[in-house]
């Protein structure tokens, strides 16, 4: 068992590297596009919120593997097309087809968690930034957004869990991350307790990224916890223990 | 516009409407706030005092009527409830920044700290220089008497101390007319005094101040001009005296009879 892991710790390691490429800039990418089309979500014009609802009712109600296969399988069949508008080269490589659909796969999720933390605001905050005369811009940015990410943090957080889980996928479409290196190493070696070490790999990544998030989630609601020692120092022992510093 | 009414009116509204799903709340309301004038409005609740209010900064957009701040005015029709003018839109953000509001619940920005609170408005909307917004909000939080707390969070405040850091927040952007809706209605009974200190201080140095209130006996005290709203009209209004010692209205006199 052991001696599966010094043999092949190299393929798996690299293996886990594709995986956490994969999973790392596609959750960005999905970060950056599902800010703009949860605010149009969220809109009153019908034009701006029914084409992004029917995105996300798509990429939320197909599996990420038919998903996978429209993309990287379907662009073949356009091939002539894509290579006229010089996009050949893209849904040619594996890679970038994978990365095409998990970054539409989880900006669909993405857009419906940022649409909880948009309308979980306290009204009366954004009342107040408005009352003082603040511009959409600065509502946004001072208030709504700082606000509605905290809320959406541990959702999201959560998504990109299940996305780095999710991209194990990929090994159908010839690519070697964590699991399409077990594949291979087991085609080769036809040893199962490969597959144990494929899950206890991804069982690491994804605890460093839970224990990763927890301090940041920490710091980003500091304000929610922090009870400073000026006011509790006076206050009544009970009070102090309800206050008290969590660790 | 008459032309008795002087142009120095620091707030003014003429014939204010607002309907709610078809329930008209406001069936034209006029009030002029001369400067240094503090007025109180009083009513039973459902009268529209608190919609009369936030119909001043256009928190609630009026169906019609006019708005007058320090010589701006603004004509209101029901179309711009809609898409409205970039023009239009600065205009309403510029008679807010001048009309500074005091919310029953507080509604202090709960992830930043009490002096980033008090920053934010004269930082962003005046424009003003940090250091100098900075120096001015540390000063304005110990007149409220929240000097010491001003890297606290509003989370780890008593009810009466955010109220104090949001009238500090509203004091900075140093308006023409606060705006008070129900400012201790929120409050623990034993908090409603700090809260009731600083404003009336503010009434005493001068400042121009529009109070919702239930407070009776301190609206007495600190106005100069009563106002008595009764099913979105202005039933009566005067002097604290005239009003509260010889009521004319019938339901006035009722209300100031459960008060008691």
């Amino acid at each position: 068992m052991m001696d599966i892991l010094t043999r092949f710790s190299g393929q798996l390691l690299a293996g886990a590297g594709l995986t956490l490429q994969l999973t790392a800039i596609a959750a960005l990418l999905a970060c950056a596009l599902a800010l703009p089309l949860a605010i149009g979500r969220c809109s009153e014009r019908g034009l701006l919120r029914w084409p992004i609802r029917l995105f996300v009712s798509f990429f939320r109600g197909t599996p990420l593997l038919a998903q996978l296969f429209l993309v990287y399988y379907g662009s073949g069949q356009f091939r002539l097309e894509l290579s006229q508008l010089g996009l050949w080269w893209f849904f040619r490589d594996p890679y970038y087809c994978a990365l095409l659909t998990f970054v539409l796969n989880s900006t669909a999720y993405q857009i419906e968690i940022l649409r909880g933390g948009l309308r979980a605001v306290p009204y009366g905050q954004i009342e107040a930034g408005v009352a003082m005369g603040l511009s959409r811009c600065n509502q946004y940015r001072k208030i709504i957004l700082p606000n509605a990410y905290r809320i959406a943090f541990p959702a999201l957080g959560n998504e990109i869990i299940l996305l780095l889980k999710g991209s194990a996928v990929v090994s159908v479409i010839t690519l070697f991350d964590v699991m399409g290196q077990t594949r291979r190493i087991f085609s080769q070696t036809f040893d199962l307790s490969v597959y144990l070490w494929a899950a206890l790999l991804y069982l690491l990544m994804t605890s460093a990224f839970v224990w990763f998030w927890h301090r940041l989630e920490l710091c980003l609601t500091r304000h929610q916890r922090v009870r400073q020692a000026p006011s509790t120092a006076t206050a009544p022992a009970s009070k102090r223990v309800s206050a008290g510093v969590s660790p | 516009m008459t032309a008795s009414i002087p142009q120095t009116a620091a707030l003014q509204v003429e014939n204010l409407h607002k309907s709610f799903a078809g329930i008209e709340v406001l069936k034209g309301v006029s009030l002029t706030a001369e400067k240094h004038d503090v007025i109180s409005i009083i009513g039973s609740s459902g009268s529209g005092k608190s919609t009369l209010l936030r119909c001043m900064n256009l928190l609630e957009f009026p169906d019609s009527g006019r708005l007058r701040v320090h010589g701006e005015e603004l004509e209101l029709t029901p179309n711009h409830r809609g898409v409205r003018s970039r023009r239009f839109q600065r205009q309403i953000e510029r008679v807010r920044s001048r009309l500074a509001m005091v919310f029953q619940s507080f509604n202090l920005w709960s992830h930043m700290t009490v002096l980033e609170n008090v920053m934010l408005g004269p930082c962003l909307v005046l424009k003003r220089n940090r250091i100098e917004v900075e120096a001015q909000a540390k000063k304005l939080l110990a007149r409220v008497g929240m000097l010491e707390k001003c890297q606290m969070y509003p989370d780890c405040l008593s009810g009466g101390q955010k109220q104090r850091v949001a009238i500090a927040r509203a004091l900075a952007m140093d308006p023409e007319v606060m705006l008070f809706d129900e400012p201790t209605s929120a409050l623990d009974p034993e908090l409603v005094g700090e809260v009731l200190l600083v404003i009336r201080e503010l009434a005493e140095e001068g400042r121009t101040m529009i109070m919702v209130t239930h407070e009776m006996r301190f609206a007495r005290e600190v106005s100069s001009k009563v106002v008595y709203l009764h099913q979105g009209r202005i039933e009566e209004q005067g002097s604290p005296e005239q009003l509260f010692n010889a009521p004319q209205s019938d339901h006035l006199r009722r209300l100031l009879a459960s008060q008691y």
